[in-house]
């Protein structure tokens, strides 16, 4: 059997759009930071730390993007009047699903190869989800000199959006997301006009990015913390008395506190109920100088 | 006054710990308030706490409701401290804010 690599040609048109390399290092510079921004979105929005990279651009013809992209997914067409491109962001079948789910306070699962129709509720959630993912996009285009993104259009299927024509060559970006057992993709696709209107940043702008993105790892950082029902002194004498089947009472009621590295950071609400415990955080007690116990 | 009587009058301080969680920093940066931080628990089974003396682990109890106030059970005393693993858990944003 022969194990000779067969590389694949491919052809070069001629009237393939030319953008210049740092244009396109703009660019992906500017997607780069929408990730890490979708990222911090996800943590808050869900406290799951799951990251979402922008793992490769490529510069290719509609049909062939639409070639690739035919599973059914979450799309919004977009326009950037400023810049006077066209654009689209697609949330890719599974993550819809997780997203869904997470919105939902559960787990995120896999998505079954014959997977049901979305539920209205459900339809609401993912664009709602869809919608927060745009929001983050646009004011990234908006700091990059393209302007705020305006939603024309929503769909399931690329070839139905109308957006651009098969030949059309667009900027393609491909974000993965990983952890927190959540899976998918989601890709933005725009039309090569954008490239003429980025704004290269300048020098220091580039250091804020780099600064931004150093935050954006250190927020992501786990922190130990401990939730305490209370806590009260007593005598040793007591204590060396103490055996198993004693009971004694707890101070206070329902409050707890959150404990970071031995000191009090906020104080809880503590609600049992059959198979979970709710913390509900107070406003009126955080301990802002992180008080020792 | 003894010396053995002084030591036993001495008072440590004791606390109950419900859970540890590994919490990412940015997430415990954004809670306000009523944000909700839900901790799964086995199902029928009392929750458990740890008591700490002086911030080490002394004694594993059980947490039970009597009269409108908490109270635990020592269910054992521990001699070679081993602090228990993370608990699961998830954030729910206030959605009045």
């Amino acid at each position: 059997m022969s194990t000779e690599k067969v590389e694949k040609i491919e052809k070069y048109d001629l009237w393939r759009p030319v953008v210049r390399p740092e244009r396109r290092d703009t660019l992906e510079s500017l997607h780069q930071v929408v990730g890490v921004s979708w990222s911090q979105s996800l943590l808050e929005s869900f406290g799951r730390s799951a990251t979402i990279t922008c793992e490769a651009s490529s510069f290719e013809p509609f049909q062939r993007l639409s070639e690739t992209e035919q599973e059914p997914a979450e799309i919004a067409a977009f326009v950037l009047e400023r810049a006077q491109a066209s654009g689209l962001l697609l949330v890719s079948r599974q993550l819809t699903r997780n997203l869904i789910d997470l919105r939902l306070g559960e787990e995120a699962q896999p998505v079954a190869q014959e997977s049901p129709t979305l539920t209205p509720l459900e339809s609401a959630l993912v664009r709602d989800a869809t919608t927060s993912l745009l929001g983050h996009l646009s004011q990234g285009y908006a700091a990059s000199g393209l302007g705020e993104l305006k939603v024309n259009v929503r769909g399931n299927q690329l070839q139905d959006l109308g957006v651009f024509d098969s030949e059309d060559y667009v900027i393609v970006f491909r974000y993965t997301v990983s952890g927190a057992n959540i899976a998918g993709y989601i890709v933005v696709a725009l039309s090569t006009t954008v490239a003429n209107a980025v704004v290269a940043p300048s020098a220091p702008l580039k250091a804020d990015t780099e600064h931004t993105r150093l935050r954006s790892q250190a927020a992501m950082l786990p922190v130990e913390t401990e939730i305490l029902l209370g806590s009260w002194t007593v005598p040793l004498q007591e204590l060396i008395e103490l055996r198993p089947g004693d009971t004694f009472p707890l101070p206070g009621a329902d409050e707890g506190v959150l404990m970071t590295g031995g000191g009090r950071l906020l104080s809880l609400k503590v609600d049992f109920q059959p198979r979970l415990v709710k913390l509900w955080a107070q406003a009126q007690r955080r301990f802002k100088n992180h008080e020792k116990d | 006054m003894r010396k053995t009587e002084l030591v036993s009058q001495l008072r440590v301080t004791m606390s109950a710990v419900l859970c540890r969680l590994r919490v990412p920093a940015a997430v415990l940066g954004s809670l306000g308030e009523n944000d909700c931080i839900e901790v799964a628990q086995p199902a029928d089974v009392a929750p458990a706490v740890e008591l700490k003396v002086n911030g080490k682990l002394f004694a594993r109890a059980t947490l039970f409701e009597r009269e409108g106030s908490r109270f635990v059970r020592i269910t054992e005393l521990v001699s070679a401290p081993a602090q228990g693993g993370y608990q699961k858990w998830c954030l729910v944003k206030n959605a009045m804010k």
